[in-house]
Protein backbone atom coordinates (compact mmCIF):
# COMPACT_ATOMS: atom_id res chain seq x y z
CA UNK A 1 0.00 0.00 0.00
CA UNK A 2 2.84 2.37 0.83
CA UNK A 3 4.34 1.62 -2.56
CA UNK A 4 1.04 2.44 -4.24
CA UNK A 5 0.78 5.65 -2.29
CA UNK A 6 4.20 6.72 -3.43
CA UNK A 7 3.41 6.06 -7.05
CA UNK A 8 -0.11 7.45 -7.28
CA UNK A 9 -0.24 10.17 -4.69
CA UNK A 10 -2.45 10.11 -1.67
CA UNK A 11 -5.41 11.94 -3.15
CA UNK A 12 -5.62 9.68 -6.21
CA UNK A 13 -5.43 6.65 -3.97
CA UNK A 14 -8.35 7.89 -1.93
CA UNK A 15 -10.39 8.29 -5.07
CA UNK A 16 -9.60 4.72 -6.05
CA UNK A 17 -10.56 3.54 -2.59
CA UNK A 18 -13.83 5.41 -2.79
CA UNK A 19 -14.64 4.03 -6.21
CA UNK A 20 -13.86 0.56 -4.95
CA UNK A 21 -15.87 0.86 -1.78
CA UNK A 22 -18.89 2.41 -3.45
CA UNK A 23 -18.82 0.73 -6.81
CA UNK A 24 -22.26 -0.77 -6.17
CA UNK A 25 -23.92 2.54 -5.36
CA UNK A 26 -25.52 4.95 -7.74
CA UNK A 27 -23.52 8.11 -7.70
CA UNK A 28 -20.61 9.22 -5.63
CA UNK A 29 -19.54 12.82 -5.47
CA UNK A 30 -16.05 13.36 -4.18
CA UNK A 31 -14.74 16.81 -3.49
CA UNK A 32 -11.40 15.57 -2.15
CA UNK A 33 -11.11 18.75 -0.11
CA UNK A 34 -8.40 18.22 2.42
CA UNK A 35 -9.04 20.92 4.97
CA UNK A 36 -6.91 20.38 8.02
CA UNK A 37 -6.60 16.65 7.63
CA UNK A 38 -6.67 14.09 4.91
CA UNK A 39 -10.22 12.77 4.78
CA UNK A 40 -12.27 12.66 1.63
CA UNK A 41 -15.82 13.96 1.60
CA UNK A 42 -18.45 11.71 0.10
CA UNK A 43 -22.06 12.35 -0.79
CA UNK A 44 -24.48 9.69 -1.91
CA UNK A 45 -27.30 10.06 -4.37
CA UNK A 46 -29.55 7.02 -4.64
CA UNK A 47 -31.57 6.55 -7.81
CA UNK A 48 -35.25 7.20 -7.27
CA UNK A 49 -34.83 8.40 -3.70
CA UNK A 50 -35.12 11.91 -2.26
CA UNK A 51 -31.90 13.75 -1.47
CA UNK A 52 -30.54 12.34 1.78
CA UNK A 53 -30.30 15.01 4.48
CA UNK A 54 -26.83 14.97 6.04
CA UNK A 55 -26.17 16.85 9.30
CA UNK A 56 -23.92 19.86 8.82
CA UNK A 57 -21.60 18.67 11.57
CA UNK A 58 -21.18 15.13 10.29
CA UNK A 59 -20.39 15.13 6.59
CA UNK A 60 -19.66 11.69 5.20
CA UNK A 61 -16.07 10.76 4.47
CA UNK A 62 -14.48 7.52 3.32
CA UNK A 63 -12.51 7.39 6.55
CA UNK A 64 -15.53 8.11 8.74
CA UNK A 65 -17.60 5.46 7.00
CA UNK A 66 -14.84 2.87 7.28
CA UNK A 67 -14.35 3.70 10.96
CA UNK A 68 -18.09 3.51 11.59
CA UNK A 69 -18.23 0.12 9.94
CA UNK A 70 -15.49 -1.20 12.24
CA UNK A 71 -17.17 0.22 15.32
CA UNK A 72 -20.52 -1.25 14.24
CA UNK A 73 -19.02 -4.72 14.15
CA UNK A 74 -16.65 -4.39 17.12
CA UNK A 75 -17.80 -5.89 20.46
CA UNK A 76 -15.48 -3.42 22.18
CA UNK A 77 -18.53 -1.19 22.61
CA UNK A 78 -20.32 -3.59 24.97
CA UNK A 79 -19.71 -3.95 28.69
CA UNK A 80 -18.10 -7.41 28.56
CA UNK A 81 -16.94 -6.98 24.94
CA UNK A 82 -19.17 -9.85 23.83
CA UNK A 83 -21.71 -8.05 21.63
CA UNK A 84 -21.54 -5.50 18.87
CA UNK A 85 -24.28 -3.55 17.11
CA UNK A 86 -24.19 -6.30 14.50
CA UNK A 87 -25.17 -8.92 17.08
CA UNK A 88 -28.78 -7.76 16.85
CA UNK A 89 -28.52 -6.06 13.45
CA UNK A 90 -27.29 -8.74 11.07
CA UNK A 91 -26.68 -7.98 7.43
CA UNK A 92 -28.24 -11.24 6.26
CA UNK A 93 -31.49 -10.10 7.92
CA UNK A 94 -31.35 -6.58 6.53
CA UNK A 95 -29.64 -5.52 9.74
CA UNK A 96 -32.28 -6.89 12.09
CA UNK A 97 -32.37 -10.28 13.80
CA UNK A 98 -34.71 -13.27 13.84
CA UNK A 99 -35.78 -12.91 17.45
CA UNK A 100 -38.98 -11.43 18.76
CA UNK A 101 -36.91 -9.64 21.39
CA UNK A 102 -33.13 -9.52 21.23
CA UNK A 103 -31.07 -10.66 24.22
CA UNK A 104 -28.42 -8.37 25.74
CA UNK A 105 -25.00 -9.21 27.19
CA UNK A 106 -26.48 -10.15 30.56
CA UNK A 107 -28.93 -12.59 29.03
CA UNK A 108 -31.85 -10.23 29.55
CA UNK A 109 -34.45 -10.08 26.82
CA UNK A 110 -35.40 -6.71 25.40
CA UNK A 111 -38.90 -5.31 25.27
CA UNK A 112 -39.24 -4.38 21.63
CA UNK A 113 -38.32 -5.91 18.28
CA UNK A 114 -34.93 -4.92 16.81
CA UNK A 115 -35.50 -2.56 13.89
CA UNK A 116 -33.92 -3.16 10.51
CA UNK A 117 -31.16 -0.67 9.70
CA UNK A 118 -31.96 0.15 6.12
CA UNK A 119 -32.34 3.49 4.37
CA UNK A 120 -32.32 5.23 7.75
CA UNK A 121 -30.58 8.28 6.29
CA UNK A 122 -34.02 9.56 5.30
CA UNK A 123 -35.67 9.09 8.70
CA UNK A 124 -36.47 12.10 10.84
CA UNK A 125 -36.68 10.07 14.05
CA UNK A 126 -35.43 6.73 15.34
CA UNK A 127 -36.56 3.82 17.51
CA UNK A 128 -40.12 2.51 17.25
CA UNK A 129 -41.31 5.33 19.50
CA UNK A 130 -39.23 8.00 17.74
CA UNK A 131 -37.39 9.08 20.87
CA UNK A 132 -34.15 9.93 19.06
CA UNK A 133 -33.97 12.77 16.59
CA UNK A 134 -30.82 11.67 14.81
CA UNK A 135 -28.84 8.56 13.96
CA UNK A 136 -26.02 9.94 16.10
CA UNK A 137 -28.27 10.16 19.18
CA UNK A 138 -29.74 6.75 18.42
CA UNK A 139 -26.32 5.12 18.25
CA UNK A 140 -25.45 6.33 21.74
CA UNK A 141 -28.32 4.59 23.49
CA UNK A 142 -27.88 0.80 23.03
CA UNK A 143 -24.29 1.05 24.26
CA UNK A 144 -25.39 2.03 27.77
CA UNK A 145 -28.80 0.34 27.85
CA UNK A 146 -28.58 -2.15 30.76
CA UNK A 147 -30.55 -4.81 28.86
CA UNK A 148 -28.55 -4.40 25.68
CA UNK A 149 -24.81 -3.71 25.49
CA UNK A 150 -24.74 -2.55 29.12
CA UNK A 151 -21.57 -0.56 28.86
CA UNK A 152 -20.42 2.86 29.97
CA UNK A 153 -19.33 5.56 27.58
CA UNK A 154 -16.35 6.45 29.76
CA UNK A 155 -15.09 2.86 29.54
CA UNK A 156 -15.77 2.66 25.82
CA UNK A 157 -13.82 5.85 25.14
CA UNK A 158 -10.96 4.63 27.32
CA UNK A 159 -10.79 1.28 25.51
CA UNK A 160 -10.80 2.93 22.13
CA UNK A 161 -8.19 5.48 23.20
CA UNK A 162 -5.87 2.70 24.37
CA UNK A 163 -6.48 0.61 21.26
CA UNK A 164 -3.51 0.16 18.91
CA UNK A 165 -5.27 1.41 15.75
CA UNK A 166 -8.44 3.33 16.62
CA UNK A 167 -6.75 6.63 17.60
CA UNK A 168 -5.13 6.95 14.18
CA UNK A 169 -8.37 5.98 12.48
CA UNK A 170 -10.25 8.70 14.37
CA UNK A 171 -7.44 11.08 13.40
CA UNK A 172 -7.99 10.20 9.74
CA UNK A 173 -11.75 10.49 9.99
CA UNK A 174 -12.16 13.53 12.19
CA UNK A 175 -8.75 15.20 12.40
CA UNK A 176 -8.23 14.36 16.05
CA UNK A 177 -7.13 11.32 17.99
CA UNK A 178 -9.00 12.56 21.05
CA UNK A 179 -11.78 10.02 20.96
CA UNK A 180 -15.17 11.05 22.33
CA UNK A 181 -18.62 9.55 22.58
CA UNK A 182 -19.78 12.07 19.98
CA UNK A 183 -17.17 11.02 17.44
CA UNK A 184 -17.94 7.33 17.98
CA UNK A 185 -21.62 7.88 17.31
CA UNK A 186 -20.89 10.15 14.36
CA UNK A 187 -18.74 7.45 12.75
CA UNK A 188 -21.39 4.77 13.27
CA UNK A 189 -24.04 7.10 11.86
CA UNK A 190 -21.90 7.72 8.78
CA UNK A 191 -21.70 4.00 8.12
CA UNK A 192 -25.41 3.55 8.73
CA UNK A 193 -26.23 6.28 6.19
CA UNK A 194 -24.50 4.18 3.53
CA UNK A 195 -26.79 1.20 4.21
CA UNK A 196 -28.99 1.96 1.24
CA UNK A 197 -31.22 -0.57 -0.43
CA UNK A 198 -32.69 0.42 -3.79
CA UNK A 199 -31.83 -2.48 -6.04
CA UNK A 200 -34.70 -4.86 -5.47
CA UNK A 201 -36.41 -6.60 -8.36
CA UNK A 202 -39.20 -4.07 -7.97
CA UNK A 203 -36.70 -1.24 -8.54
CA UNK A 204 -35.44 -3.00 -11.65
CA UNK A 205 -39.05 -3.42 -12.77
CA UNK A 206 -39.60 0.34 -12.46
CA UNK A 207 -36.47 0.89 -14.54
CA UNK A 208 -37.72 -1.52 -17.20
CA UNK A 209 -34.98 -4.01 -16.45
CA UNK A 210 -37.07 -6.79 -14.92
CA UNK A 211 -40.53 -8.27 -15.17
CA UNK A 212 -43.01 -8.97 -12.40
CA UNK A 213 -45.23 -12.01 -12.53
CA UNK A 214 -49.00 -11.51 -12.95
CA UNK A 215 -49.40 -12.45 -9.26
CA UNK A 216 -46.85 -9.83 -8.18
CA UNK A 217 -48.35 -7.17 -10.44
CA UNK A 218 -51.80 -7.86 -9.08
CA UNK A 219 -50.34 -7.48 -5.61
CA UNK A 220 -48.76 -4.15 -6.54
CA UNK A 221 -52.06 -2.84 -7.87
CA UNK A 222 -53.80 -4.00 -4.71
CA UNK A 223 -51.07 -2.34 -2.65
CA UNK A 224 -51.77 0.93 -4.49
CA UNK A 225 -55.54 0.75 -4.03
CA UNK A 226 -57.86 2.14 -1.38
CA UNK A 227 -58.99 -1.42 -0.78
CA UNK A 228 -55.83 -1.97 1.28
CA UNK A 229 -54.51 1.57 1.82
CA UNK A 230 -50.96 0.12 2.03
CA UNK A 231 -49.48 2.92 -0.08
CA UNK A 232 -50.50 5.70 2.29
CA UNK A 233 -48.08 4.58 5.00
CA UNK A 234 -45.72 2.50 2.86
CA UNK A 235 -45.49 4.43 -0.38
CA UNK A 236 -42.55 4.18 -2.69
CA UNK A 237 -39.70 4.88 -2.99
CA UNK A 238 -38.88 4.47 0.70
CA UNK A 239 -41.93 2.34 1.51
CA UNK A 240 -42.42 4.29 4.73
CA UNK A 241 -44.00 7.70 5.24
CA UNK A 242 -41.52 8.52 8.02
CA UNK A 243 -44.48 9.04 10.35
CA UNK A 244 -46.28 7.41 13.28
CA UNK A 245 -49.54 5.48 13.15
CA UNK A 246 -51.64 3.24 15.35
CA UNK A 247 -52.38 0.38 12.96
CA UNK A 248 -54.96 -1.25 15.22
CA UNK A 249 -52.98 -4.13 16.69
CA UNK A 250 -54.73 -3.96 20.06
CA UNK A 251 -57.80 -2.54 21.72
CA UNK A 252 -55.51 -1.45 24.57
CA UNK A 253 -52.37 -0.53 22.67
CA UNK A 254 -48.88 -0.11 24.07
CA UNK A 255 -47.75 3.46 24.70
CA UNK A 256 -45.61 3.98 21.58
CA UNK A 257 -45.20 7.65 20.77
CA UNK A 258 -47.21 8.60 23.85
CA UNK A 259 -44.27 7.41 25.94
CA UNK A 260 -42.19 10.16 24.36
CA UNK A 261 -44.68 13.01 23.98
CA UNK A 262 -46.87 12.34 27.02
CA UNK A 263 -49.85 13.06 24.77
CA UNK A 264 -52.62 10.46 25.17
CA UNK A 265 -53.70 11.04 21.58
CA UNK A 266 -50.37 9.47 20.52
CA UNK A 267 -51.21 6.19 22.26
CA UNK A 268 -50.31 3.11 20.26
CA UNK A 269 -48.55 5.05 17.51
CA UNK A 270 -45.28 3.59 16.26
CA UNK A 271 -42.89 4.55 13.50
CA UNK A 272 -43.80 3.03 10.16
CA UNK A 273 -41.00 0.64 9.15
CA UNK A 274 -39.94 0.37 5.55
CA UNK A 275 -41.25 -2.64 3.65
CA UNK A 276 -38.04 -2.92 1.68
CA UNK A 277 -36.41 -6.27 2.47
CA UNK A 278 -39.38 -7.16 4.63
CA UNK A 279 -38.90 -10.78 3.54
CA UNK A 280 -35.68 -10.83 5.57
CA UNK A 281 -36.83 -9.06 8.74
CA UNK A 282 -39.28 -11.41 10.48
CA UNK A 283 -40.71 -11.35 13.07
CA UNK A 284 -42.95 -8.36 12.45
CA UNK A 285 -44.54 -5.40 14.27
CA UNK A 286 -42.96 -3.47 17.13
CA UNK A 287 -43.39 -6.45 19.43
CA UNK A 288 -42.50 -9.11 16.88
CA UNK A 289 -45.83 -10.85 17.34
CA UNK A 290 -46.09 -12.16 13.77
CA UNK A 291 -43.64 -14.68 12.39
CA UNK A 292 -44.62 -14.57 8.73
CA UNK A 293 -45.80 -12.10 6.11
CA UNK A 294 -48.92 -14.22 5.70
CA UNK A 295 -49.76 -13.61 9.36
CA UNK A 296 -49.25 -9.88 8.89
CA UNK A 297 -51.56 -9.79 5.87
CA UNK A 298 -54.14 -11.86 7.75
CA UNK A 299 -54.05 -9.30 10.54
CA UNK A 300 -54.72 -6.41 8.18
CA UNK A 301 -57.43 -8.43 6.48
CA UNK A 302 -59.44 -9.56 9.47
CA UNK A 303 -58.10 -8.57 12.88
CA UNK A 304 -57.68 -4.79 13.06
CA UNK A 305 -58.80 -3.60 16.49
CA UNK A 306 -60.55 -0.36 17.22
CA UNK A 307 -59.22 2.04 19.83
CA UNK A 308 -59.47 5.79 20.37
CA UNK A 309 -56.23 6.51 18.50
CA UNK A 310 -56.42 3.95 15.70
CA UNK A 311 -55.47 5.63 12.46
CA UNK A 312 -58.29 6.78 10.17
CA UNK A 313 -56.53 4.91 7.38
CA UNK A 314 -57.41 1.67 9.14
CA UNK A 315 -60.87 0.12 8.62
CA UNK A 316 -61.79 0.04 12.29
CA UNK A 317 -65.49 -0.24 11.54
CA UNK A 318 -65.31 -3.76 10.16
CA UNK A 319 -62.20 -5.33 11.64
CA UNK A 320 -60.02 -5.27 8.55
CA UNK A 321 -59.75 -4.88 4.80
CA UNK A 322 -61.34 -8.27 4.16
CA UNK A 323 -59.10 -9.72 1.51
CA UNK A 324 -59.67 -12.94 -0.36
CA UNK A 325 -57.11 -15.72 -0.11
CA UNK A 326 -55.95 -14.87 -3.63
CA UNK A 327 -55.53 -11.21 -2.73
CA UNK A 328 -53.47 -12.16 0.31
CA UNK A 329 -51.20 -14.26 -1.90
CA UNK A 330 -50.89 -11.39 -4.35
CA UNK A 331 -49.86 -8.95 -1.64
CA UNK A 332 -47.24 -11.29 -0.18
CA UNK A 333 -45.88 -11.98 -3.66
CA UNK A 334 -45.52 -8.25 -4.28
CA UNK A 335 -43.85 -7.64 -0.91
CA UNK A 336 -41.20 -10.19 -1.80
CA UNK A 337 -40.29 -8.22 -4.92
CA UNK A 338 -38.89 -5.60 -2.52
CA UNK A 339 -36.12 -7.98 -1.48
CA UNK A 340 -32.67 -6.68 -2.31
CA UNK A 341 -30.22 -9.56 -2.20
CA UNK A 342 -27.42 -7.29 -3.40
CA UNK A 343 -27.90 -5.30 -0.20
CA UNK A 344 -27.70 -8.24 2.18
CA UNK A 345 -24.66 -9.57 0.33
CA UNK A 346 -22.89 -6.27 -0.26
CA UNK A 347 -19.27 -6.74 0.89
CA UNK A 348 -19.03 -3.03 1.72
CA UNK A 349 -21.51 -3.59 4.53
CA UNK A 350 -20.06 -6.81 5.88
CA UNK A 351 -17.98 -7.55 8.95
CA UNK A 352 -14.51 -6.06 8.35
CA UNK A 353 -12.82 -8.19 11.01
CA UNK B 1 -15.53 70.37 -28.74
CA UNK B 2 -18.24 72.34 -26.96
CA UNK B 3 -20.87 70.12 -28.60
CA UNK B 4 -18.99 67.06 -27.45
CA UNK B 5 -18.85 68.40 -23.89
CA UNK B 6 -22.58 69.15 -23.94
CA UNK B 7 -23.25 65.70 -25.32
CA UNK B 8 -21.22 64.09 -22.58
CA UNK B 9 -23.11 66.11 -19.96
CA UNK B 10 -26.40 65.13 -21.54
CA UNK B 11 -25.33 61.50 -21.68
CA UNK B 12 -24.19 61.61 -18.08
CA UNK B 13 -27.54 63.14 -17.10
CA UNK B 14 -29.43 60.45 -18.99
CA UNK B 15 -27.35 57.75 -17.37
CA UNK B 16 -27.99 59.30 -13.96
CA UNK B 17 -31.74 59.50 -14.57
CA UNK B 18 -31.74 56.03 -15.97
CA UNK B 19 -29.91 54.74 -12.92
CA UNK B 20 -32.35 56.50 -10.61
CA UNK B 21 -35.27 54.94 -12.43
CA UNK B 22 -33.62 51.53 -12.23
CA UNK B 23 -33.00 52.02 -8.53
CA UNK B 24 -36.62 52.96 -7.97
CA UNK B 25 -37.96 50.08 -10.00
CA UNK B 26 -35.57 47.69 -8.26
CA UNK B 27 -36.99 48.55 -4.86
CA UNK B 28 -38.79 45.64 -3.33
CA UNK B 29 -40.48 44.50 -0.18
CA UNK B 30 -40.32 41.12 1.46
CA UNK B 31 -43.50 39.09 1.90
CA UNK B 32 -43.62 36.87 4.98
CA UNK B 33 -46.07 34.16 3.98
CA UNK B 34 -47.70 32.00 6.63
CA UNK B 35 -50.61 29.59 6.85
CA UNK B 36 -53.35 29.36 9.42
CA UNK B 37 -56.17 26.89 10.02
CA UNK B 38 -59.54 27.43 11.60
CA UNK B 39 -62.83 25.65 12.03
CA UNK B 40 -65.42 28.39 11.73
CA UNK B 41 -64.12 31.11 14.01
CA UNK B 42 -62.06 28.74 16.19
CA UNK B 43 -58.40 27.93 15.78
CA UNK B 44 -58.04 24.34 14.55
CA UNK B 45 -57.24 21.96 17.39
CA UNK B 46 -56.21 18.42 16.51
CA UNK B 47 -57.47 15.16 18.01
CA UNK B 48 -60.56 16.61 19.66
CA UNK B 49 -64.01 15.45 18.67
CA UNK B 50 -65.72 18.78 19.05
CA UNK B 51 -66.40 20.32 15.66
CA UNK B 52 -69.80 20.17 13.98
CA UNK B 53 -70.12 20.06 10.22
CA UNK B 54 -73.07 21.13 8.10
CA UNK B 55 -74.64 17.68 8.31
CA UNK B 56 -74.55 17.88 12.08
CA UNK B 57 -71.82 15.28 12.57
CA UNK B 58 -69.41 15.86 15.40
CA UNK B 59 -65.90 15.39 14.01
CA UNK B 60 -62.22 15.67 14.84
CA UNK B 61 -59.17 16.32 12.70
CA UNK B 62 -56.15 14.06 13.17
CA UNK B 63 -54.14 15.06 10.09
CA UNK B 64 -54.12 17.98 7.68
CA UNK B 65 -51.41 18.25 5.04
CA UNK B 66 -51.76 19.83 1.61
CA UNK B 67 -50.15 21.73 -1.23
CA UNK B 68 -50.71 25.26 -2.43
CA UNK B 69 -49.13 26.53 -5.61
CA UNK B 70 -49.09 29.59 -7.86
CA UNK B 71 -49.31 32.21 -5.13
CA UNK B 72 -50.15 35.10 -7.43
CA UNK B 73 -49.88 38.83 -6.85
CA UNK B 74 -51.87 40.55 -9.61
CA UNK B 75 -51.33 44.10 -10.79
CA UNK B 76 -54.02 46.23 -12.37
CA UNK B 77 -52.04 46.38 -15.63
CA UNK B 78 -52.56 42.66 -16.11
CA UNK B 79 -49.09 41.56 -15.05
CA UNK B 80 -48.44 39.40 -12.01
CA UNK B 81 -45.70 38.13 -9.72
CA UNK B 82 -46.08 34.38 -9.15
CA UNK B 83 -44.54 32.02 -6.62
CA UNK B 84 -45.08 28.72 -8.37
CA UNK B 85 -44.29 26.28 -5.55
CA UNK B 86 -45.79 23.84 -4.83
CA UNK B 87 -45.66 24.65 -1.14
CA UNK B 88 -46.16 21.76 1.31
CA UNK B 89 -48.11 22.67 4.44
CA UNK B 90 -48.59 20.52 7.54
CA UNK B 91 -51.12 22.20 9.81
CA UNK B 92 -49.80 20.29 12.82
CA UNK B 93 -46.11 21.12 12.29
CA UNK B 94 -45.12 24.68 13.28
CA UNK B 95 -42.09 24.50 10.97
CA UNK B 96 -44.41 23.98 8.01
CA UNK B 97 -46.69 26.92 8.74
CA UNK B 98 -44.35 29.54 7.34
CA UNK B 99 -43.07 29.56 3.78
CA UNK B 100 -39.31 29.12 4.06
CA UNK B 101 -38.47 30.50 0.63
CA UNK B 102 -37.98 34.18 -0.15
CA UNK B 103 -40.70 36.30 -1.70
CA UNK B 104 -39.61 39.79 -2.80
CA UNK B 105 -42.22 41.91 -4.54
CA UNK B 106 -41.48 45.13 -6.43
CA UNK B 107 -42.88 47.96 -4.31
CA UNK B 108 -46.21 49.29 -5.49
CA UNK B 109 -49.89 48.59 -5.52
CA UNK B 110 -51.39 45.23 -6.40
CA UNK B 111 -54.99 44.63 -7.34
CA UNK B 112 -55.51 41.12 -5.91
CA UNK B 113 -54.00 37.93 -4.57
CA UNK B 114 -54.69 34.47 -5.92
CA UNK B 115 -53.66 30.89 -5.18
CA UNK B 116 -54.02 27.42 -6.63
CA UNK B 117 -55.25 24.79 -4.20
CA UNK B 118 -53.23 21.64 -4.81
CA UNK B 119 -50.79 21.39 -7.67
CA UNK B 120 -51.72 22.38 -11.19
CA UNK B 121 -51.52 19.65 -13.81
CA UNK B 122 -48.33 21.00 -15.40
CA UNK B 123 -46.43 20.49 -12.15
CA UNK B 124 -48.29 17.49 -10.76
CA UNK B 125 -46.05 14.80 -12.19
CA UNK B 126 -45.01 11.58 -10.44
CA UNK B 127 -41.49 11.50 -9.01
CA UNK B 128 -40.77 15.21 -9.40
CA UNK B 129 -40.94 16.29 -5.75
CA UNK B 130 -37.94 15.60 -3.59
CA UNK B 131 -38.46 15.79 0.17
CA UNK B 132 -39.60 12.80 2.20
CA UNK B 133 -42.78 14.64 3.22
CA UNK B 134 -43.62 15.59 -0.33
CA UNK B 135 -42.89 12.10 -1.59
CA UNK B 136 -45.32 10.74 1.02
CA UNK B 137 -48.05 12.71 -0.79
CA UNK B 138 -47.73 10.55 -3.91
CA UNK B 139 -50.98 9.73 -5.71
CA UNK B 140 -50.82 6.18 -7.12
CA UNK B 141 -50.24 5.86 -10.84
CA UNK B 142 -53.29 3.61 -11.40
CA UNK B 143 -55.42 6.45 -10.02
CA UNK B 144 -53.82 9.09 -12.19
CA UNK B 145 -50.34 9.63 -10.74
CA UNK B 146 -48.80 12.82 -9.39
CA UNK B 147 -49.44 13.87 -5.81
CA UNK B 148 -52.35 14.34 -3.43
CA UNK B 149 -53.59 17.90 -3.18
CA UNK B 150 -54.65 17.32 0.41
CA UNK B 151 -54.92 14.69 3.13
CA UNK B 152 -57.52 15.76 5.69
CA UNK B 153 -58.28 12.89 8.06
CA UNK B 154 -60.09 12.17 11.28
CA UNK B 155 -63.12 10.55 12.80
CA UNK B 156 -66.73 11.53 13.23
CA UNK B 157 -69.66 10.49 15.36
CA UNK B 158 -72.13 9.37 12.75
CA UNK B 159 -75.19 9.09 14.95
CA UNK B 160 -74.32 11.29 17.88
CA UNK B 161 -74.31 8.12 19.95
CA UNK B 162 -70.59 7.52 20.12
CA UNK B 163 -70.49 5.40 16.96
CA UNK B 164 -67.12 6.61 15.67
CA UNK B 165 -66.23 6.23 12.01
CA UNK B 166 -63.30 7.39 9.92
CA UNK B 167 -63.20 9.99 7.20
CA UNK B 168 -60.35 10.61 4.79
CA UNK B 169 -60.82 13.71 2.70
CA UNK B 170 -58.05 12.96 0.26
CA UNK B 171 -58.19 15.09 -2.83
CA UNK B 172 -56.07 14.87 -5.95
CA UNK B 173 -56.07 14.13 -9.66
CA UNK B 174 -58.59 11.31 -9.56
CA UNK B 175 -58.21 9.13 -12.66
CA UNK B 176 -55.93 11.80 -14.10
CA UNK B 177 -58.63 14.47 -14.04
CA UNK B 178 -57.72 17.85 -12.58
CA UNK B 179 -59.55 18.75 -9.39
CA UNK B 180 -57.21 21.51 -8.30
CA UNK B 181 -58.72 24.97 -8.44
CA UNK B 182 -57.71 28.61 -8.52
CA UNK B 183 -58.99 31.18 -6.08
CA UNK B 184 -58.66 34.94 -6.50
CA UNK B 185 -59.53 36.58 -3.22
CA UNK B 186 -62.07 39.41 -3.07
CA UNK B 187 -60.88 42.68 -1.56
CA UNK B 188 -57.27 41.56 -1.52
CA UNK B 189 -55.73 44.67 -3.10
CA UNK B 190 -52.67 45.92 -1.22
CA UNK B 191 -49.72 48.25 -1.42
CA UNK B 192 -46.26 47.05 -0.48
CA UNK B 193 -43.29 49.24 0.33
CA UNK B 194 -39.72 48.42 1.28
CA UNK B 195 -40.80 47.52 4.81
CA UNK B 196 -42.48 44.44 3.38
CA UNK B 197 -45.61 42.82 4.71
CA UNK B 198 -47.07 39.75 6.35
CA UNK B 199 -49.46 37.66 4.29
CA UNK B 200 -51.52 34.92 5.91
CA UNK B 201 -53.55 32.36 3.99
CA UNK B 202 -56.20 30.81 6.21
CA UNK B 203 -58.13 27.59 5.66
CA UNK B 204 -61.53 27.12 7.29
CA UNK B 205 -61.84 23.34 7.52
CA UNK B 206 -65.60 23.40 7.92
CA UNK B 207 -65.99 25.09 4.55
CA UNK B 208 -64.89 21.91 2.78
CA UNK B 209 -68.15 20.36 3.86
CA UNK B 210 -70.63 23.06 2.94
CA UNK B 211 -71.35 25.86 0.47
CA UNK B 212 -72.57 25.29 -2.08
CA UNK B 213 -72.97 21.53 -1.44
CA UNK B 214 -73.37 19.87 1.93
CA UNK B 215 -70.84 17.05 2.09
CA UNK B 216 -71.89 14.08 4.19
CA UNK B 217 -69.07 11.74 5.24
CA UNK B 218 -71.55 8.87 5.28
CA UNK B 219 -72.66 9.46 1.68
CA UNK B 220 -69.23 9.23 0.14
CA UNK B 221 -67.58 6.83 2.59
CA UNK B 222 -64.00 6.94 3.77
CA UNK B 223 -62.35 6.10 0.43
CA UNK B 224 -62.86 8.92 -2.07
CA UNK B 225 -59.67 8.93 -4.10
CA UNK B 226 -61.47 7.17 -6.92
CA UNK B 227 -64.75 9.00 -6.45
CA UNK B 228 -65.13 11.76 -9.01
CA UNK B 229 -68.42 12.98 -7.54
CA UNK B 230 -66.83 13.53 -4.15
CA UNK B 231 -63.83 15.24 -5.72
CA UNK B 232 -66.10 17.55 -7.70
CA UNK B 233 -68.13 18.52 -4.63
CA UNK B 234 -64.97 19.29 -2.68
CA UNK B 235 -63.58 21.30 -5.58
CA UNK B 236 -66.75 23.35 -5.65
CA UNK B 237 -66.83 23.85 -1.89
CA UNK B 238 -63.14 24.75 -1.92
CA UNK B 239 -63.81 28.18 -3.37
CA UNK B 240 -64.90 29.44 0.04
CA UNK B 241 -62.33 27.52 2.11
CA UNK B 242 -59.47 30.00 1.93
CA UNK B 243 -59.10 33.64 2.88
CA UNK B 244 -56.15 36.01 3.04
CA UNK B 245 -55.08 38.80 5.32
CA UNK B 246 -52.31 41.33 4.76
CA UNK B 247 -50.57 43.37 7.45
Amino acid sequence: MAFLTLIMGRKFLYILIVLGVFSCRDKIVIDSSDDNHTHTHVSIEATGFPQMPIPNDNALSTEGIALGRKLFYDPILSGDQSQSCASCHQQSRSFSDDKRFSVGIDGIQGEINASAIINLGWNSSFFWDGRSESLELQAAEPVINPIEMHSDWGNVVERLTNHPTYPSEFKSAFGTDEITKLLVTQAIAQFERTLISNKSRFDLFLQGKAELTPLELAGYNLFLSEKTECFHCHGRPLFTDDDFHNNGLDELPNAGLEGVTGDHTDRGMFRVPTLRNVEFTAPYMHDGRYQTLEQVVNFYSDSVKSSPTVDPLMPNEHGGFHLTELEKMQLVAFLKTLSDTAFINNPDFSNPF
Amino acid sequence: MKKLALSLVALATLVTISCKKDEESAKSGKVNLSFDHKVGSEQLEFDTLKYINAVGHEYEVTKLVYFLSNITFNKSNGTAEIVKGPIYIDAEDPTKLEYNGTIELPVGTYSSIGVTFGIDSNMNVTDTLTTVEEVAMAWPEPMGGGYHYMKLEGTYDSLGLGVIKNYKTHTGPTMGKPYYFDVTFDNSAFTINEDGMDLTITMDVNEWYTDPTVYDFATYGPAIMGNMDAQMVLKGNGQSVFSVSVE
